[in-house]
């Protein structure tokens, strides 16, 4: 089951504070790009966009992602 | 399906309602009638008895037949980066962009911020020409509903799954970094002449010939454990220029490519693992030539030999493929 949007564990991910090895090559493409994101601007405002679309994604990709969703919950 | 076909029986494919997506060289691909397909050409193939160059032959890759609906649709520069909008809930989009136009130049260096890019599977390739004809002749992309070709535009046909089907894309990359130096680019661009190198200021060309880099070897940036590849299209010795098949970006750290001793072996063995059936695959013109593919198999991959792949980006010295599984 996927975290909720509220779960810290998005923000983490979002910053880089937390790395996993997802095996979805679109979550990979995408967290490259967030985390240049933040790293360039990690004003509240932008990591929230930035957590909004990983949510997004995943809640999208919920059944092939099960594995990266696992790594996510521990 | 996927396999080459004659004119006559992509005709008859067409004409009874199927759904493809076609590759082949121009003159053929002019002669098909209206209907449900979409095509780029490129007279280069993976077909089965492997790599091929044929100018009288289609590849043709049939949409499943338990796909819901199809939407057939050309992109120009301004409606490309909405293209997620005219996804499906459910299902994925195959994109053809042609080669040397301005909006493979803009695609390359903005897919990744298109909007909802990462939804659903982009997956798709660059179209191409005879190698012998680059600076006469211009790559196309069809639009088989309308019936009309284009060199400015892309063409996507967006398919629609039921819900019991589930499309994933990914890629076979056999290249990953060297134990070389970090290179970085102050500008995105096909082309540099400054670059830096572990942070120090260099110009690429000079560092390339310097340290007499291979350039049939591509630039690679870890993209979270993604391998992406930037491939060298030319060193200009004179103008101190070095210029890609796709874009080198700012703030993504490079390095020159591990060599593969035997592309055709490690490709074979890295498809074994994956245990796939895809619906959909295409590889890079690149590793057709470098790893001399012409009369080789690669495992029971077949389809187009591309001028670039598209997997949400744009890709160099890759396969990419599309599975569809049972959800």
């Amino acid at each position: 089951m996927l975290p909720t949007i509220t779960h810290p564990i998005w923000k983490e991910i979002v910053l880089g504070k937390k790395q996993f090895q997802f095996r979805l090559l679109a979550a990979k493409i995408m967290m490259s790009r967030i985390l240049l994101s933040t790293k360039n601007d990690p004003s509240p405002q932008n990591v929230d966009k930035c957590v909004n679309e990983v949510y997004e994604f995943f809640v999208k990709n919920e059944k092939i992602a099960q594995n990266d969703i696992k790594q996510m919950l521990g | 399906m996927k396999k080459l076909l004659s004119l006559d029986e992509v005709i008859k494919k067409i004409t009874n309602g199927d759904s493809l997506v076609l590759a082949a060289d121009e003159n053929l691909l002019a002669k098909l009638p209206k209907g449900k397909w979409i095509g780029g050409t490129i007279p280069y193939f993976m077909g089965d008895e492997g790599g091929v160059f044929t100018k009288s032959k289609i590849f043709a890759d049939e949409v499943p037949v338990f796909a819901n609906n199809i939407n057939i649709k050309f992109y120009d520069e301004k409606s490309l980066p909405n293209i997620a909008s005219d996804e499906y809930e459910n299902g994925y989009t195959i994109l053809i962009i042609p080669g040397f136009s301005s909006i493979h130049t803009s695609f390359a260096e903005n897919s990744n911020h298109y909007k909802n890019i990462f939804l659903s599977p982009l997956v798709g390739w660059v179209s191409g020409i005879d190698l012998a004809d680059v600076g006469k002749e211009t790559p196309k992309v069809f639009n088989g509903m309308l019936g009309k070709k284009s060199d400015l535009q892309a063409v996507a046909m967006h398919v629609e799954l039921p819900k019991n089907k589930v499309p994933n894309l990914d890629i076979v990359n056999l290249f990953e970094q060297g134990n070389g130096d970090v290179i970085t680019f102050p500008k995105t661009g096909f082309s540099a002449d400054e670059c830096f190198v572990n942070g120090s200021k260099k110009n690429l060309a000079e560092y390339l010939l310097e340290n007499k880099i291979d350039t049939k070897l591509p630039l690679v940036a870890d993209y979270y454990g993604a391998m992406i590849n930037t491939s060298f299209s030319n060193v200009d010795k004179v103008k101190k220029t070095v210029s890609f098949y796709a874009p080198a970006f700012e703030n993504i750290e490079y390095k020159i490519a591990k060599p593969i001793e035997n592309y055709v072996n490690t490709f074979t063995e890295q498809i074994s693992k994956l245990n796939i059936t895809p619906a959909f695959t295409c590889n890079c013109i690149l590793n057709y030539l470098y790893s001399e593919l012409e009369g080789k198999k690669t495992a029971d991959i077949t389809g187009p030999i591309t001028f670039g792949e598209i997997a949400y980006q744009l890709l160099n010295q890759t396969m990419v493929y599309l599975n569809i599984n049972d959800a």
